[in-house]
């Protein structure tokens, strides 16, 4: 089954930038989390919103399932579950999956339906209506594709070293992406700096809207031009997918700011509050 | 024999060098990379071989040797490179020999000897596509050796059945192809024929586009695979067949 929003269904189905509908809407929200046991599952878990009363009608009389897949290219995994009580939840074991996965939320009716029309049909179905087979599919939300090795699960700043060189100018830094890490190379003098400042909360919150903003807005530029699959490249990939970031439409700097929470502001804010305190 | 990677750095150096190694390419000789990487695991190798129709013989025995191994090792480029380039340098040679216009020899090097791609792993590097199609069929309900070799049968088929990912991830689809391939084999080999065999991929492939197959049970799908079957091999409509 493939979930896109080219395909012309047979019949309407309901999805992100689709057209088969006026205003209806269908959203998942995903959520991944690993367990604290390294031999532990993966927690997959997704809730919905749906806004369409004919497609919600079928959902609330059981004609019609709300349902997660999980697949793995990598091991062909290829596992769903039903919604129940507005939410689903998947434990996936580390040994069964590798790299990236792709989880599907889909509306799918349960048995044959006849007759299926909606107010909300895009002009051109007009007043027609349609028989559904089981299994038919009636809306899905766009896939979110994660990596899920446990690496993977830190924050963009859990892959950056910060690593003395000699190789740049003693008060200058550069950044290194030819590795699985990050690196920030720092010169000698920078680095005694930054030593001392990131030790305390004001410190990180300078160094992340200064240093780390900057590296990772050249490492994203990098992303951007081709992937090598180093860690790196899949933190910052599994951070966009779960704060739906969109990596490849958004510029270098705005994915920057998303990623770390609009550091220059926090800093800035931070700021203000120790001035006003004093 | 402990498990070795590949390098990096060195791969893509390799790569490079392909149009000036083919006399080794040819000649069969294992290379031997100084800094090749210790995964620090080890595997018994069975000898694989090379005289024609061994495919089936020599997929079930290395699919039962590295069955054990993580997915991480599994789908890594550099373990596959290592064993086509080292310990089985002189099956891979033998099965895949080059031919004599080198930009030729090249492409065969590049596409049986490396494992670039999601698709190269399962189905173009020599060793890794024997595991693969091992791999595919351990799935299936019905006998192992029976449907290794009608999958190996036809090298056209083989490739269709595992090179698309919704084919071997679909366990209902799978069993419900290989099912009536073993029989095909075991008979007139009637779904042997190129055409017929890509032109039934396609109309399982559209049927499964628009709805949710995962969610059929096995006997539905084996009623939807054998009507577009009849269909093809019959001249039926798929109305009719069904």
């Amino acid at each position: 089954m493939r979930y896109d929003k080219q395909i012309i269904y047979p019949h309407p189905v309901l999805r992100r930038d689709g057209f088969d509908y006026k205003t209806s809407e269908f959203f998942a929200g995903i959520s991944c989390v690993p367990a604290a046991d390294p031999d532990g599952p993966i927690v997959i878990t997704s809730d919905y919103r749906l806004n369409c009363p004919s497609i919600e009608a079928l959902v609330a009389d059981g004609s019609a399932s709300v349902t997660m897949q999980v697949k793995c290219r990598s091991t062909s995994f290829s596992e769903f579950v039903n919604f129940a009580r507005g939410k689903a939840c998947m434990d996936v074991m580390p040994s069964e999956v590798y790299g990236s996965i792709e989880i599907s939320v889909v509306i799918r009716a349960n048995r044959e339906i006849s007759g299926f029309i909606s107010d909300d049909f895009a002009e051109d179905f007009g007043d027609t209506s349609f028989n559904l087979k089981k299994n038919d599919l009636l809306a899905f939300a766009n896939p979110v594709q994660l990596y899920v090795e446990r690496e993977a699960f830190g924050s963009a700043e859990s892959v950056i070293d910060i690593v003395q060189s000699d190789a740049v100018d003693e008060l200058g830094w550069d950044v290194d992406t030819e590795h699985e890490r990050l690196r920030i190379l720092v010169g000698r003098n920078l680095m005694q700096n930054v030593a001392v400042h990131r030790a305390y909360p004001m410190g990180r919150l300078f160094l992340t809207a200064s240093l780390y903003s900057s590296a990772i807005q050249k490492a994203i530029d990098t992303l951007k031009k081709g992937e090598d699959g180093l860690l790196w490249q899949r933190v910052i990939r599994q951070r966009c997918a779960l704060n739906e970031i969109d990596l490849e439409n958004c510029d270098s700097s705005t994915v920057t700011q998303l990623l770390l929470k609009f550091p220059l502001s926090q800093a800035l804010e931070t700021l203000k509050e120790s001035r006003d305190a004093d | 024999m402990l498990i070795k990677l590949i390098p990096e750095n060195t791969l893509a150096a390799l790569k490079e060098a392909v149009p000036s190694n083919l006399d080794r390419y040819r000649s069969g000789m294992p290379f031997h990379f100084e800094d090749a990487l210790d995964v620090g695991r080890s595997v018994d190798l069975p000898v694989l071989r090379t005289e024609p129709d061994s495919d089936a013989a020599n997929v079930i025995s290395i699919h039962q040797s590295l069955k054990g191994l993580p997915a991480g090792i599994i789908r890594d480029k550099r373990f596959w490179s290592h064993l086509a380039h080292c310990e089985f340098a002189a099956y891979t040679s033998a099965r895949w020999p080059l031919r004599e216009d080198d930009g030729q020899a090249a492409k065969r090097v590049l596409s049986r000897y490396f494992a670039d791609s999601d698709r190269h792993i399962e189905s173009r590097n020599a060793i890794s596509r024997l595991y693969w199609l091992g791999f595919a069929v351990g799935r299936y309900h019905g006998d192992y050796e029976q449907a290794v070799h009608a999958l190996t049968y036809q090298e056209a088929v083989w490739v269709n059945m595992i090179e698309r990912p919704a084919m071997v991830e679909l366990r209902t689809v799978f069993n419900a192809l290989t099912l009536r391939l073993v029989e095909s084999y075991n008979s007139d080999k009637a779904l042997f024929d190129r055409d017929v065999f890509r032109e039934i991929q396609k109309q399982i492939n559209l049927a499964c586009g628009s709805n949710f197959i995962e969610g059929m049970s096995q006997e539905s799908v084996q009623r939807m695979v054998d009507a577009i079957i009849e269909a093809e091999i019959n001249g039926k409509s798929l109305q009719e067949a069904a």
